[in-house]
């Protein structure tokens, strides 16, 4: 998908390139040098009309846009939001004080870095199944941090939580497989939390990162006959033998972290700053007649 | 590159043509003639490409794709693998309802007949519209009005040949006892629970994604949830689910869902509901029973 979109925009680019150059030739030439039909044979090449040109133009702005692709700036911002979010947790299950929620925001920003390099990385390889998990690596990153700085208790409450978050999600996942065989087989009352424990004795954590696939039953991961095989009844055997994926779908990184759907929210935007020193702010209060200045970094 | 891109990218290779034959006419160019052939060469050969772009393939596994979704199982075992399929997924009915209460003979052979006829009215309808599709290339604007029309028998098979609207169901409310049916009726209501739980629970591990909640937060937001709204009458396909859920959280009263959130987050969730409500044409319109008689 993102390949696909950088592609999209790599190749309106090479078009407005070809096309901006053949336009000044035209404009050049207009004073009678060319001749008819070689030289509008060649604009129809240049168009792609006769096949092949534009092939061989999309390969040349790939060569010339160096660096592009693995650039993990395009990332940046998002997984910025995302930390923001983040923060906003700890500063709910943790209740750190400005110095602390100063420490935890760098060691946040720094995990920012890194991983929009490894999302960089994975885009360059094209790899749908490389993308890291995001979040996790934020929280883990802060879970450290807050580990060092916090008192015992606090870290305790935001590991609680962090753990319940990702069970509370493990176990949804699974629900969700367990209604798809539902859906296809007619589960008896007592094979549906059977399914469901057959599923998570087998459990996979990439089938938790985009909860969205168990909407599409084609498309969702669903548990091996062999997981489910001694809970159904053998005509549900059958049934469920009979196949129902037809591949799988990947819907990208940000939707996998919650970011194109719901709308834009950013909670804990005010945190990716760091919080104004009071009496630096007494200090550069504006006197009267003076212009006042913006205190604290600015979030990009 | 889609099939729109190709056409995009066509349209605007003919405009730039245009555009260059304007600029570069007789003033500027000799051998007109030479140009104009050229020209008419370019666009033929376009409006081959537009043609060949417009024509798509279609063929009896396509159209069973539609509305059957499994290719591996069309091209294993033939569409007539779908009816044993649903005689199986009939069975495996009457099993679930012979958890709840005993069938007498007569009781299980009519509903059987009942399903057989759903079963057939469905193959019935399936085989009119394979019909109706040709074999061969077809335009893009007839693939699209095809593969339309092909959605509500789609929607139908997935949903079950044997639920609200089926004969299947009609003959259960006929045939059994009342007491029979009362349980039977309280089973699938319990099961319709059940399912709807776990979409609140999925729902809320998605909104856990925009708002990160508590384990206390997300157990709260799931019990208001549960005990203030009832499954859609509807069924809702595909990413509408979880917005039907949104839309139902946006139905519980304000003094039961607000305090659940921090002061921060309330507008945030609030965004989250408006999304429900937007989305509540699509999420009713799917599930309308259009295919019910």
């Amino acid at each position: 998908m993102i390949g696909g979109v950088t592609m999209s925009v790599l190749r309106r680019r090479v078009r407005r390139r070809v096309i901006s150059v053949v336009l000044s030739g035209v404009l050049l030439m207009a004073g009678g040098t060319a001749r008819g039909q070689d030289f509008f044979k060649n604009l129809i090449q240049a168009f792609g009309f006769g096949g092949g040109a534009e092939a061989e133009a999309v390969e040349v702005v790939i060569d010339v846009a160096p660096g592009f692709a693995g650039d993990e700036g395009p990332f940046v911002p998002q997984i910025k939001t995302l930390l923001g979010t983040e923060l906003h947790f700890v500063r709910k299950v943790c209740k750190p004080d400005d110095a602390q929620m100063e420490a935890i925001r760098k060691a946040g920003l720094a995990e920012v870095e890194t991983i929009a390099k490894r999302f960089a990385a994975a885009q360059q390889q094209n790899r749908r199944d490389g993308w890291p998990d995001a979040r996790m690596g934020l929280s883990q990153a802060l879970r450290r941090k807050i580990v060092d700085v916090m008192p015992t208790e606090a870290a305790k409450r935001y590991d609680d939580e962090l753990t319940a978050r990702k069970e509370a999600r493990t176990e949804a996942a699974a629900e969700m497989m367990t209604t798809l065989v539902d859906g296809k087989v007619s589960l008896l009352p007592k094979q549906y939390e059977e399914v469901t424990a057959a599923v998570l004795a087998n459990w996979q954590d990439a089938w938790a990162r985009d909860l969205q696939l168990f909407l599409y039953e084609d498309f969702a991961p669903v548990p091996d006959l062999q997981a489910i095989n001694g809970v159904l009844t053998e005509r549900q055997r059958n049934l469920w033998r009979g196949g129902h994926q037809r591949g799988r779908i990947f819907f990208g990184w940000e939707h996998e972290l919650g970011l194109d759907w719901g709308g834009q929210i950013e909670l804990g935007r005010d945190l990716l700053v760091k919080k104004p020193d009071p009496e630096a702010v007494e200090a550069q209060k504006p006197q009267a007649g003076e212009a006042s200045e913006t205190v604290g970094e600015q979030v990009r | 590159m889609t099939r729109i891109d190709v056409l995009r990218e066509s349209r605007l290779r003919r405009t730039i043509a245009a555009l260059l034959l304007a600029l570069l006419a007789p003033e500027t160019l000799p051998g007109q003639d030479a140009v104009e052939a050229v020209a008419e060469e370019a666009e033929e050969a376009l409006v081959d490409g537009v043609n060949n772009v417009n024509m798509i393939l279609l063929n009896p596994e396509q159209v069973a794709h539609w509305v059957f979704g499994n290719q591996n199982m069309i091209q294993r075992g033939g569409i007539q693998s779908y009816r044993g399929t649903i005689a199986d997924g009939l069975r495996l009915q009457l099993d679930l309802i012979e958890t709840t209460t005993s069938l007498t003979e007569p009781q299980r052979t009519k509903l059987e007949l009942a399903g057989r006829g759903d079963v057939d009215r469905f193959m019935d309808r399936y085989e009119a519209f394979a019909r109706e599709c040709p074999g061969g290339a077809v335009t893009q604007d007839k693939y699209v009005e095809l593969n339309r029309k092909a959605q509500p028998l789609a929607r139908r098979y997935r949903a079950g040949l044997h639920g609200e609207g089926s004969l299947f169901r009609k003959v259960l409310r006929s045939t059994l006892e009342a007491e029979q049916l009362a349980r039977v009726e309280a089973s699938q209501a319990e099961r319709n629970r059940m399912r709807y739980q776990t979409l609140v629970k999925a729902t809320v591990a998605m909104i856990d994604q925009k708002i990160p909640l508590t384990a206390d937060q997300r157990k709260r937001l799931i019990d208001v949830t549960m005990s203030e709204t009832t499954p859609p009458d509807a069924v809702v396909e595909g990413h509408y689910k979880y917005y039907a859920v949104l839309f139902q959280m946006s139905q519980i009263r304000e003094d039961r869902i607000q305090p659940i959130f921090a002061d921060d987050e309330w507008p945030a969730f609030k965004v989250l509901m408006q999304q429900g409500q937007m989305a509540r044409g699509m999420i009713f319109r799917a599930g309308a029973g259009e295919f019910d008689e």
